[in-house]
């Protein structure tokens, strides 16, 4: 059972919360979001706070999780009512070498430039890792991808990291550095 | 999105993005327990912590994260 000094202390934090996501999240969520967005975070802060290293402030710290609370919700409700298929068709296509030439990054210089990154991603990739970095590029939030992969935010951010680890070394391997394609979409652009 | 919708644009990105990547990264959820810190010394314009790099890596890379954190140091600005 709480004490009533826990209580107020509860009280107080969710009071500062509000102010603070009201501040940060400048118009983007009325007060009512916001008030669920502060309950919210007080749980989470009250569920992990064994895990705060003490590091930083405790309330700038809380204040972090309520910012990952209300933004997390308010990408879900941007992208509620999106087709499924703008996520799902990433994964769909066959995994074989994928060779474009119509694309302006190509030059004389660097005929297969491009299309050694595309064919990387295409074969290298596994076709959950091609999902999430392909829907992530396609501007998809995070936690939408994650919901709809069955996943979570910071899983994903793993598959996402290991597909770029890949993708590095696969440019390495076929002896391009990553400043190669750079410069080339620099060029081109 | 198809492979063959990966515009210029987008395909900057992921270039950039492959180009800052590490062997290892902070997670999203990693960043939590360490943006505090980070937060602060920025909102102070103090010397950037000691340990901080894969904060600002995971920064960089992560523009969810980003938008976050500068939603973060705006509100603490404000106090």
């Amino acid at each position: 059972m709480l004490k009533t000094s826990d209580s107020e202390a509860i009280h107080d934090l969710r009071t500062i919360l509000i102010r603070g996501l009201t501040g940060g999240l400048q118009g983007k969520a009325d007060s009512n979001l916001i008030e669920d967005f502060a309950q919210e975070t007080v749980l989470k802060v009250l569920a992990g706070i064994n895990s705060y290293r003490g590091e930083g402030k405790l309330l700038t710290w809380a204040l972090a999780i309520g910012m990952r609370v209300s933004y997390s919700e308010l990408r879900r409700s941007r992208y509620k009512d999106v087709s499924l298929d703008a996520i799902e068709s990433a994964g769909r296509f066959a995994m074989e070498p994928f060779f474009d030439r119509t694309s302006t990054l190509d030059s004389a210089d660097s005929p297969s430039i491009l299309a050694i990154l595309k064919d990387l991603i295409a074969t290298i990739l596994t076709p959950r890792q091609r999902e999430a970095i392909l829907a992530e590029l396609d501007g998809i939030p995070q936690v939408v991808i994650a919901d709809r992969l069955g996943t979570n935010r910071n899983a994903l951010y793993k598959l996402g990291h290991d597909a770029r680890v890949k993708l590095k070394q696969g440019l390495i391997d076929a002896g391009k550095s990553v400043d190669d394609v750079r410069e080339l979409i620099i060029d081109a652009s | 999105m198809q492979l063959n919708e990966l515009n210029n644009e987008k395909l900057s990105s992921l270039v950039e993005m492959i180009r800052l990547t590490k062997p290892e990264e902070l997670t999203c959820d990693d960043l939590l327990a360490y943006v505090a810190t980070y937060a602060d010394a920025c909102v102070k314009d103090l010397p950037v912590p000691v340990g901080s790099e894969p904060v600002q890596q995971h920064l960089s890379i992560c523009s969810e994260c980003m938008e976050e954190f500068q939603s973060l140091v705006n509100v603490l600005r404000l106090r």
